[in-house]
């Protein structure tokens, strides 16, 4: 599944990163086998906010898309 | 603190909270600075006047230099006021908060989460909001802030539309509760943000995409920002706008200012002649009136008159409009000049003026509603502030971009004060 899908307040394992921009996302923490949490979504569902490696990152439907997870 | 401040229902109130707030002190804490400072500048301008000789020299100093440099130092207080509150809101971490909030919405209408600061500021003062645009981080996307947010209806237009609505719309009940005025000047607001999100979605389509920077934001840590490092950089962005600006400001003021002033009227003997002498301030009154009429101003305003005519404008206005370009606001002062209104009671008797004006041909009112609302119109939407067109520049590094917007401008105020024109005239007196 990918992070768009992801429920708010699970945690999920990051699996691959597919598209263009993989290299700015993956310097942002967001490697395979990171693990991540869904801590809540804007207004209108995007961005989506996320802990990872103990920071809080925030990310549009786009980038979401790109990042495959599984649920830990 | 986080559920709190990003909510998904409260987020959006707290932050529409937070700017009227900012905007509301930024607009109550400047403005006696800004009554020193306008008083500073007459009073040393006055000064300056009566102590050199009378001549092309002073008059050079006094009407050019002294007062535009007087229309930059102004804005002063503004700027530092935005600016420190606008790093204190991202030294606290709440500026990343905000973007998070209204990206959906942003992103909708072709723009950023960070956008919104900027663009709000932008109903104080274009050009403190153009500076905020920095805050962007993706170059078109800051570009398109830049070039939308002149549209929302700066407080230099306030003097303009109080006027305009004072004489012209009647001041009616509207829906029981309204007035028809009231509802006229929150229309004009309106019509500010509807151009600018409309002129963003087509930007959006017309400039190049590049190549498109993920979203990727970090949401940092609550913490209280450090005072000092805040009043530092807000200080460096007033002397940024006063080094920058401020040269490109102060020589387009001489400009003006020699358009307006040359070639001088001499008062012949019958100017004088009628005038008793406890009608002399009039009678002053009239020879600025007769010199502004007949001034390289003057004659490109009536040279401007085919032009301007199918708005509606006659070239009284039309001579306003070359002025007010120096900065909105001036246009009140230079139609007190033109309809030469007595120093007293500035405001109601420019407003009585105006409605007592008669058209020679037709013999009915000259400025009806139909001219009023064009030339609201063309307010709201032309570029037609130099402070602004000169911070562009310094911000963008280019004359290309400023040339762009007063281009675009200029050209989407015409075509809808027409419209607004034949509209009014066809339905509204038919």
């Amino acid at each position: 599944m990918s992070l768009s899908d992801a429920v708010v307040q699970q945690k999920y394992e990051v699996k691959q990163i597919q598209g263009e921009e993989l290299v700015r996302i993956m310097e942002m923490g967001l490697t395979p086998g990171s693990i991540c949490r869904v801590i809540r979504r804007a207004p209108m569902g995007y961005p989506m906010e996320i802990k990872i490696r103990g920071y809080l990152l925030s990310l549009r439907k786009k980038e979401a898309d790109m990042i495959e997870v599984i649920p830990v | 603190m986080d559920n709190v401040l990003t909510h998904r229902v409260g987020g959006p109130f707290i932050f529409v909270l937070v700017l009227l707030i900012m905007s509301q002190s930024i607009f109550s804490w400047a403005t006696p600075f800004m009554d020193i400072i306008d008083m500073i500048f007459i009073e040393f301008g006055a000064f300056i006047g009566s102590s050199l000789p009378n001549g092309m020299l002073n008059n050079l100093l006094v009407d050019g230099v002294i007062a535009g440099l007087g229309g930059v130092v102004i804005f002063l207080p503004q700027i530092i006021f935005l600016f420190l509150f606008i790093y204190f809101l991202e030294g606290t971490g709440y500026m990343a908060r905000a973007a998070f909030v209204m990206d959906g919405f942003m992103t909708m209408v072709g723009l950023h989460g960070r956008s919104v600061v900027p663009l709000m500021s932008g109903f104080a003062c274009a050009v403190p909001g153009i500076m905020a645009t920095r805050t962007i981080e993706n170059w078109r996307d800051r570009l398109i802030t830049i070039m939308i947010l002149p549209f929302m209806a700066c407080s230099a237009r306030l003097p303009v539309y109080a006027v305009m609505i004072a004489a012209f719309v009647p001041n009616k009940q509207f829906m029981g509760f309204l007035t028809l005025q009231g509802v006229v000047f929150f229309g004009l607001y309106l019509f500010g943000i509807v151009m600018a999100i409309g002129s963003a979605a087509v930007m959006k389509r017309i400039f190049p995409m590049g190549k498109p920077t993920p979203f990727l934001m970090e949401l940092p840590s609550y913490k209280l920002p450090n005072i000092r490092l805040i009043v530092i950089q807000s200080l460096e962005r007033g002397k940024i706008f006063v080094s920058e600006a401020g040269k490109i400001i102060v020589a387009i003021s001489i400009i003006l200012w020699f358009l307006a002033s040359y070639p001088i009227y001499e008062p012949t003997v019958s100017d004088r002649a009628t005038t008793d002498a406890n009608e002399q301030q009039l009678s002053d009154q009239m020879i600025s009136t007769l010199q502004l009429n007949q001034s390289y101003a003057g004659t490109f305003g009536q040279l401007i008159e085919p032009v301007i005519e199918p708005l509606g404008f006659d070239w009284k206005i039309g001579i306003g409009l070359l002025t007010s370009f120096a900065a909105r606001e001036v246009m009140v002062g230079t139609l007190n000049i033109i309809y030469s209104i007595e120093e007293t009671d500035q405001q109601l008797g420019l407003i009585d003026r105006l409605k007592s004006e008669i058209d020679p041909n037709t013999g009915l009112p000259k400025y009806t509603l139909a001219t009023t609302l064009s030339l609201m119109i063309f307010f709201a939407i032309a570029m037609q502030c130099m402070s602004t067109l000169a911070i562009v520049k310094r911000e963008t590094n280019s004359w290309k971009w400023p040339l762009v917007m007063f281009g675009y401008m200029t050209i989407l105020a015409y075509f809808s004060s027409w419209l607004t024109y034949e509209f009014a005239n066809a339905f509204l007196l038919g």
